[in-house]
């Protein structure tokens, strides 16, 4: 086709020229994982580097206290129902016990869809153990994440409320709360979040609040539009 | 849903995520393709040492000996990969994964962490659950066989034995959840392009044969120096106190904050940080709250970051959109100490996702020039450091900022 150099280094100045237009004319953004990867958002990940072709995974501290187990998976998390194509999980445990602890979120782009994955996730949790609304103030939990954060020159919307109404489940195989966040990145968009932090097996579970508050003050993330609340309280 | 529906749905994420992230393991034991335990050992005790030359995190390695620990399976019953403990001083310090197949990556995953099949916790649930199974049939629980099916999954398998002593059938017990999977059950209704998924076969096969032959090289060789970098490379490098902020309004005005709260804290105090950064940069760059919700016109990234450094006594600052970023001036902006913006058109997938970046801005914080050359980022996805290899997108601008 090029049957000259000159002709070949035209081709490859336009062929540039053209890529270097389409930046400029397309937008940048938003910039947030497509719905696939956001259930991450509200489940913390090992720290992860390629090294000349290698996965090289860090063992990975959340909130001081736990270890990652590996690294999150994005799937269906157990031991509850697969109320969204979107969704994570990932297990930890808590440093110096056998303390087993599970972060799941479900994602939704779609209001009817959350309002619906809310309703058949509710039933299945009054079905399968004791569900009840309790209000939990994690202020002391955020400080401490946000002290965290600053020395880690990080830093994260956390605009919405620190003390708020969540969903408390118990049974015999997993205990802890269930939060919904409500369009947390802007008002316009619709994305809504239900996560659970529970802890796994039979536990006391006024004994594990204290260490499920700092998992839920880890990922806490809300701009100002956002909301966080229960299942219950979950209305468009 | 039922226990079977999450089996099910675990499965299909194994299965779909086997295709994907790990190569599939054909080799029969004995075949030419698989690893022997003593090669596997050879190739784990030079890469812990060979791990240091590029990973500063691991600086004690080179000291350290190896030992396995657990050999690991597929669901044909084959060997998919060795665990060996790293030692160093008589102490456990971490494991390392090799392939048990030429067909698969030779490194899998090494880490100072610990693999699920030997955390007390994980192993006493899964037996429990194996048992309970058991005995719902009247069968007792055998010793379980571990499974490694690429990426993050662990797996047990138990052997269900029956009062005459034999096997009748067995149970699969997710270990890092954990919960019972039904892999026959799963099995069935997967939709798999099988072309395309030979045709993604044969490529990481080829990519795997590749990656063993250079480490045996490097063995044999007893290479241990640093990997070999190409003749115009300086390996890599690194700007420490960056900040790492999540996303707020737009990812442009985020990259941007991140750039500005850098030189905040190296001469540049003037500087909101945070929040009220990342706000000011999104109102100066047009970011769009409606009805286009986080977009930013990439032209006007770099007038947005001019016009926040004017607004806070800094005109001296001078930003600069490039549609022609190469891979030297990344260099030297890195090793000038000059965190900068990249906005990228389809943008690959960062280390630690799942997902492609799309049309997202980041901020650069450095580079890994080595066989395969990275940049080190800070994605507003989260706080943490990720690479995304050179050249991953289809269209990249940088928007270069120097004081």
């Amino acid at each position: 086709m090029f049957n000259s150099k000159r002709s070949k280094i035209a081709a490859i100045v336009v062929l540039v020229m053209v890529g270097g237009l389409c930046v400029c004319l397309n937008f940048i953004g938003p910039g947030l994982p497509p719905p696939a990867g956001m259930p991450a958002w509200y489940i913390h990940g090992a720290a992860t580097g390629i090294e000349n072709g290698t996965l090289v995974k860090y063992r990975t501290t959340v909130a001081d206290h736990f270890e990652l187990i590996d690294d999150r998976k994005m799937g269906p998390p157990p031991f509850f129902p697969a109320v969204s194509q979107y969704c994570g999980y990932a297990n930890c445990i808590r440093t110096g016990s056998n303390d087993l602890y599970l972060i799941a979120a479900w994602y939704f782009d779609d209001s009817k869809k959350f309002l619906q994955a809310k309703e058949d996730l509710y039933q299945y949790l009054e079905e399968n153990g004791r569900v009840s609304t309790v209000e939990l103030n994690i202020s002391k939990e955020m400080s401490e994440e946000i002290k965290r954060r600053e020395s880690r020159l990080a830093w994260g919307p956390t605009f919405g409320p620190k003390s708020f109404d969540v969903t408390k489940y118990e049974s015999g195989i997993t205990s802890g709360y269930f939060l919904v966040y409500k369009k947390p990145f802007l008002a316009g968009r619709d994305d809504y979040f239900i996560v659970y932090y529970g802890s796994i097996g039979l536990v006391d579970l006024s004994n594990q609040t204290p260490f499920l508050k700092a998992l839920i003050a880890d990922e806490y993330y809300l701009s100002e539009s956002g909301t966080v609340e229960g299942l219950m309280e979950a209305r468009i | 849903m039922k226990k079977k529906g999450i089996g099910k749905s675990v499965l299909l994420l194994a299965v779909l995520l086997t295709i994907c992230i790990s190569t599939p393991v054909y080799a029969a034991p004995g075949s030419p393709n698989s690893v022997s335990i003593g090669d596997a050992e050879i190739i784990a005790s030079f890469y812990v040492r060979y791990i240091p030359t590029f990973i500063a995190d691991y600086p004690e390695w080179p000291e350290t000996t190896v030992k396995l620990s657990t050999v690991y399976y597929d669901l044909d019953g084959k060997k998919s990969a060795y665990a060996f403990n790293v030692i160093e001083n008589g102490q456990y310090a971490g494991y390392i994964l090799i392939s048990a197949t030429r067909d698969n990556y030779p490194i899998l995953v090494f880490s100072k962490g610990r693999t699920p099949n030997t955390i007390t916790e994980l192993t006493t649930r899964s037996e429990t659950l194996a048992q309970e199974r058991a005995n719902e049939r009247g069968l007792i629980a055998g010793k379980a066989k571990p499974l490694y099916l690429g990426a993050t999954f662990y797996y047990a398998e138990y052997p269900l034995i029956d009062a005459r002593g034999e096997v009748v059938d067995s149970v699969v017990v997710d270990l890092t959840a954990p919960v019972i999977v039904d892999f026959k059950e799963l099995q069935l209704g997967i939709p798999i392009d099988e072309k395309e998924l030979l045709r993604q076969q044969q490529m990481k096969k080829q990519e795997a044969n590749a990656l063993w032959d250079a480490i045996e090289e490097k063995v044999r060789e007893g290479v241990t120096a640093a990997p070999k970098n190409s003749a115009s490379s300086r390996g890599s490098g690194r700007i420490s106190d960056v900040p790492k902020y999540e996303w707020h309004r737009g990812c442009s005005p985020t990259a941007a904050g991140m750039v500005l709260g850098y030189w905040d804290s190296h001469g540049y105090p003037n500087f909101p940080v945070g929040n009220p950064l990342i706000g000011e940069l999104a109102d100066a760059m047009g970011t769009w709250d409606w009805p286009i919700h986080g977009f930013t016109w990439p032209l006007d990234i770099d007038n947005g970051i001019e016009e926040v450094c004017e607004n806070h006594g800094y005109s001296n600052f001078d930003a600069s959109n490039d549609l022609w970023m190469s891979w030297s001036e990344i260099k030297d902006e890195v090793d000038a100490d000059r965190p900068f913006v990249i906005s990228m058109l389809r943008g690959g997938t960062g280390s630690g996702h799942s997902q492609p970046y799309g049309e997202h801005s980041v901020t650069c914080v450095g580079y890994d020039d080595y066989d395969e050359d990275y940049v080190v980022i800070h994605d507003t996805w989260d706080t943490q450091v990720h690479t995304l290899a050179y050249g991953n997108w289809w269209m990249a601008m940088a928007t270069w900022v120097m004081p």
